[in-house]
């Protein structure tokens, strides 16, 4: 016989950012800067314990980077952030999405904020799960990722 | 044979909000259309205020503000700033810029560009905390104009601050 009360459904929470988390912060992780030919760098890490056997994970970012084009009529600059469950190429990758800034110069700097939300579902008894957060740039001529950069994992049940 | 009685409580202890009503783009709440000027000071757009009795509590905060420029060549920026307490009398614990540019000369005057920023951000209590907290969301504005290309930047809705209380192991 078992007498249980739930009372919500938020397990666990994980989180990273810089410090501070502001736009140019003085963290030692930023400035990330970025060509065509950086290839992926990593933002952030973090690894959420985990309660249930099968969760929804929600995952969320934010991102603050600044575009360095020369003259604001060139091609906007690209880039693609990427969510891994595990590590780059070695785990599975479960969110990713683009976005563009265009500008700059003595037009005045192009800074940006990109936000991204994603639910990952974990049908596997795993104690902890590990997500990494990724950037890639292409078609550009410099993006730097300035902050802020914050990465939060939520574990809710099913 | 022995009860077993399991008590999972969560660890959302507690959850607060304020959006505009309605929460729309162009919303007729009073509280917009902010608009903005190169000399404009920081506005307070919204605070909220959420309990931390516990220690080892994070609060995860979301934002999100829809403004346009409206602007041939010069772009807009707006910096979007969460503070606990009051401004500058608090804590920054966290700070971004988003940027809008351009706009289409029409027949009559120009047509904008929107922009919607959202963002997640995080404040952590790593000793027990005894009062409520207060959270404002603030913005400061970054423009630049001449006669050839005045600018026009305006806050024009939706706006969405939340605030969970989250007690971590």
């Amino acid at each position: 016989m078992s007498l249980q009360f739930d009372f919500d459904k938020l397990r666990n929470f994980a989180y990273d950012t810089l410090k501070p988390n502001i736009s140019d912060s003085t963290d030692s992780r930023v400035p990330i800067h970025l060509t065509s030919t950086t290839g992926e760098k990593l933002l952030s890490t973090i690894t959420l314990p985990l309660e249930n056997q099968k969760a929804a994970v929600w995952l969320s970012a934010t991102i603050g980077f600044r575009v360095n084009s020369p003259v604001p009529s060139q091609p906007p600059s690209a880039m693609r952030f990427r969510i891994w469950r595990g590590q780059p190429d070695t785990g599975t990758l479960v969110y990713s999405t683009t976005d563009s800034g265009q500008g700059g110069d003595s037009f005045g700097s192009v800074s940006r904020t990109t936000n991204l939300n994603h639910i990952d579902i974990i049908k596997t008894p795993c104690k902890s799960v590990t997500y990494t957060l990724t950037v890639e740039a292409f078609d550009i001529v410099s993006i730097s990722i300035i902050g802020p950069i914050t990465f939060t994992a939520a574990e809710i049940e099913l | 044979m022995s009860q077993l009685l399991q008590c999972i409580f969560g660890k959302l202890l507690d959850f607060a909000f304020d959006v505009l009503r309605p929460n729309v783009t162009n919303s007729d709440s009073p509280r917009v259309p902010i608009r903005f000027t190169s000399s404009s000071e920081e506005k307070i757009l919204s605070s909220i205020t959420v309990d931390v009795h516990e220690k080892n509590t994070a609060v995860w905060l979301f934002g999100t503000i829809g403004f346009l420029v409206n602007t041939v060549i010069f772009p807009g920026s707006l910096t979007f700033n969460i503070w606990r307490g009051k401004p500058y009398k608090g804590q920054l614990i966290f700070s971004t810029t988003d940027t809008a540019q351009g706009g289409r000369e029409t027949s009559i005057g120009f047509d904008p560009t929107f922009r919607n920023t959202s963002f997640t951000a995080t404040d952590f209590f790593k000793n027990k905390h005894c009062n409520k907290v207060t959270y404002y969301l603030t913005v400061t504005s970054q423009l630049t104009s001449d006669p050839e290309d005045p600018i026009d930047v305006r806050l024009i809705g939706p706006i969405t601050f939340l605030a969970g209380t989250i007690q971590n192991k």
